[in-house]
């Protein structure tokens, strides 16, 4: 019965993990798409060659860039270790999935269900039009 | 369009301002900008107002055309932000003013109320404690690796209200791009430190409250909360604007235009 059950919400996580790709290859459609223009453009993507590490609950999927286009997304974080991102509970993402406000999802002093920052400061500030508008099409795509 | 501009002196620093040139008869209305901008953000009610008001904006120490504190220095405390902008109103030769000013000109107008003789007061997406801007942006305002204008670019956009015009919005987010990383830096540090709620009991002066419904920065219970505190006011008015934002006065003078009218007929 444990062997079974340990299976089976292996069975589940592997699922969702499967299902968190087909999201991000949505997500990466969009970019490389409609989105392209205003992602490389109106927020500067097109100068963006990097990765970003989103952290779900415990689970890491890292998004890789170059010069704004995506490339790949992998469950993980990168072996060079978090460039940077964002992390917090389920709960946390579902907030900001349904408000979509980034800034307030990122701003500590005025939202305590914030999400938290990962990796480096000065990279997140010196990337923030980018990682703002890659999340939120994520929160469209998330959202269906 | 009658509006002009000039300079002054002020404590030794060349202060750019602009006027409509409205009205003599009438108190002058003194405008205070956002964090980091300048005057013009007043044209669009300076022009609406032109023949009704006499109304003065000008650009603090290191804003816009306005020089800076010796060494290349911008003021990055409230308190010496208020007075300086006192100062202003005195070499002017403005009695009896009404203030007027956006988010950290909408919390410096309490700060002048509980300290100067106004005739009124107007708060825009303004409080009387703001402890809302986090370090790991504020650190970075001013940093040789973090550019100012890019970094900030969608924080301000994420404040526009829904129903801005196309051209206020291509005017505040031009207003990102001309800002400079140490007048930023000292407007958002001295706008997280602003604290002035003690001293509110003891303004008497007319004060109207404004707020864009769509700034998430000034949510209104802080609003709700101050108007609390005003115990002592001759009169209180308070307005929300649905689906507008933080940079009301530019995205909807005539809104604003229209309930200081209103706020302003029996003073």
């Amino acid at each position: 019965m444990l062997a079974m059950s340990k299976a089976s919400s292996k069975g589940d996580a592997k699922m969702n993990e499967q299902k968190m790709l087909d999201k991000f290859n949505k997500v990466k459609e969009l970019i490389n798409g409609r989105e392209a223009e205003t992602f490389k453009e109106k927020y500067f993507a097109r100068f963006f060659t990097g990765d970003i590490t989103l952290v779900f609950g415990e689970t890491p999927y890292t998004l890789s860039f170059h010069k704004g286009t995506m490339i790949d997304t992998i469950k993980g974080t990168p072996l060079t270790g978090i460039n940077f991102g964002l992390e917090g509970t389920q709960a946390k993402w579902d907030e900001f999935f349904e408000h979509r406000n980034f800034q307030l999802a990122t701003s500590p002093p005025h939202n305590p269900n914030h999400l938290g920052f990962l990796g480096s400061t000065l990279a997140f500030r010196q990337n923030n039009n980018v990682i703002a508008h890659l999340m939120r099409i994520i929160a469209k795509v998330m959202a269906n | 369009m009658a509006i002009t501009g000039s300079y002054i002196k002020v404590n030794g620093i060349k202060v750019y301002y602009e006027t409509n040139n409205g009205p003599k008869d009438k108190s002058t209305i003194v405008c205070l900008h956002t964090a980091g901008r300048e005057c013009r953000q007043y044209h669009g009610m300076m022009e609406i107002f032109e023949e009704e008001y006499n109304m003065i904006a000008f650009d603090m120490p290191a804003h816009g055309k306005s020089w800076p504190l010796p060494g290349n220095k911008a003021i990055n405390e409230y308190r010496a932000y208020g007075d300086f902008v006192w100062e202003f109103i005195k070499a002017m030769n403005i009695d009896n003013p009404i203030v007027i000013g956006c988010s950290v000109g909408g919390n410096m107008v309490y700060y002048i109320a509980q300290h100067y003789p106004v005739k009124a007061i107007v708060s825009m997406q303004g409080s009387d404690y703001t402890p809302h801007i986090d370090a790991s942006m504020s650190d970075l305002l001013n940093h040789p690796y973090c550019n100012v204008q890019y970094s900030h670019y969608d924080f301000s956009e994420s404040l526009i209200g829904r129903d801005a015009s196309a051209e206020a919005k291509e005017f505040i987010l031009w207003g990102v791009c001309q800002e400079i990383g140490i007048t930023k830096k000292g407007d958002l540090g001295l706008y997280n430190d602003f604290d002035v709620r003690d001293g509110m009991k003891n303004i008497t002066c007319p004060v109207l409250v404004i707020r864009g419904e769509d700034d998430w920065a000034v949510p209104e219970y802080e609003c709700r909360e101050l108007m609390e505190r005003l115990v002592g006011t001759k009169k209180l008015m308070w307005k929300s604007v649905p689906r507008k934002g933080h940079f009301i006065a530019v995205e909807a003078p005539e809104v604003v235009c229209e309930v200081m009218q209103e706020f302003m007929a029996d003073l």
